[in-house]
């Protein structure tokens, strides 16, 4: 039985590094062919898993294999339009200016059953309120309401709101990442003063800490202190 | 562009130590069916003593594969083969000459099987 084990973390791994290699698509956005080679390679990994009479190679070149093809295709998809149109079709305009285009639903086999229920996940349950409706090539539906439908902005109100800054992680359980302290042109001593500013003498009290472009921190402390 | 090449090395890199592996089995492989088929033909004409010394041999070359084998073919597959030894060693024994035949015979199509896979054909393709 320790064998099973030991052929356990080796393809677990083998896995693991094959999803790192696909990118970093959620699940539910996986192209045709993406979604083909993980249901592949959950099997081809399964066998030699159960199976100790089958020899570990068995397992692994073919997921390599797979692998090694997936990448090849990825590349080529972003190369060439047309290669990328043949893998992984187009998306399809299904509602043009507020009008269902039927054929275009009968090309892609999607019913209006289907489509209410992407409109609806989209959060819009009238119909008229759509200007564009796209079947994505990943089976989701993008929607595009009539500008008057579309949410006020800032903008449109004449507004000029602060512009909000991307915050980088810069302690995480504890511990300070000091790549993403000198990324954001910050210093150890930057960092200290600020937990003083807080009352927290040792930074292992801290959950998360984020700093964005403005300098604006988020700090959430850890419930238990060591 | 780092990624396709990456990919495209590995793949033939992989195909090429395939075949390679192919060439390799057929070289060790077949001339211990051959080998069988003599011990057999030999325990036809009831000459034991060729027979024993071929048996002899079959084995200890046979020994040597086992861990090579082990890693490019399924162990049922090998498995069959050591049990085959086994009868091989006990018709020998028992100077029945149509059991031995039979169990030198059959350890010869294992291993002509054994290097059939690995070759690239139409038949292992489909």
């Amino acid at each position: 039985m320790i064998t099973a084990v030991i052929r356990t973390i080796i393809l677990y791994f083998l896995i693991i590094l094959g999803i790192r290699l696909m990118g970093k698509r959620q699940i539910g956005e996986l192209e045709p062919s993406e979604l083909v080679l993980s249901l592949i390679i959950a099997d081809l990994a399964a066998v030699p898993m159960q199976d100790f009479g089958i020899p570990l190679l068995m397992g692994i070149i073919p997921i390599l294999t797979l692998l090694c093809l997936s990448a090849i295709l990825s590349v080529l998809t972003v190369k060439s339009i047309r290669f990328r149109a043949l893998l992984c079709s187009r998306p399809s305009v299904v509602i043009q200016d507020g009008k269902i285009l039927e054929g275009e639903m009968r090309k892609n086999r999607f019913t209006v059953d289907e489509l209410l229920e992407e409109l609806r996940m989209a959060g819009v349950t009238d119909l008229s309120k759509v200007k564009y409706a796209v079947l994505e090539t990943t089976g989701r539906v993008s929607v595009l309401p009539y500008a008057a439908e579309q949410p006020v902005t800032h903008q449109a109100m004449g507004f000029k709101p602060r512009e909000a800054g991307l915050p980088t992680v810069v302690v995480s359980d504890g511990r300070v990442l000091s790549q993403n302290l000198r990324a954001r042109r910050l210093s150890r001593g930057w960092l200290e003063g600020e937990l003083r500013q807080r009352g927290i003498p040792d930074v292992r009290q801290v959950f998360l800490m984020t700093v964005d472009e403005k300098d604006t921190v988020y700090l959430a402390r850890k419930e238990r202190t060591p | 562009m780092r990624q396709l090449w990456a990919a495209v090395v590995i793949l033939a890199g992989m195909l090429a130590l395939l075949a390679w592996n192919g060439v390799v089995l057929q070289r060790q492989l077949q001339p211990l069916a051959e080998e069988l088929r003599q011990a057999a033909a030999a325990a036809q004409q009831e000459d034991w003593d060729q027979a024993a010394a071929l048996t002899l041999s079959l084995e200890t070359q046979w020994q040597g594969q086992v861990p090579y084998l082990q890693v490019i073919h399924a162990h049922t597959r090998i498995d069959q083969v050591a049990l085959a030894f086994l009868e091989l060693k006990g018709a020998l024994a028992c100077r029945a000459a149509e059991d031995y035949t039979a169990a030198a015979l059959r350890i010869a199509g294992t291993l002509e099987a054994m290097v059939c896979l690995e070759r690239l054909s139409v038949g292992n393709l489909l």
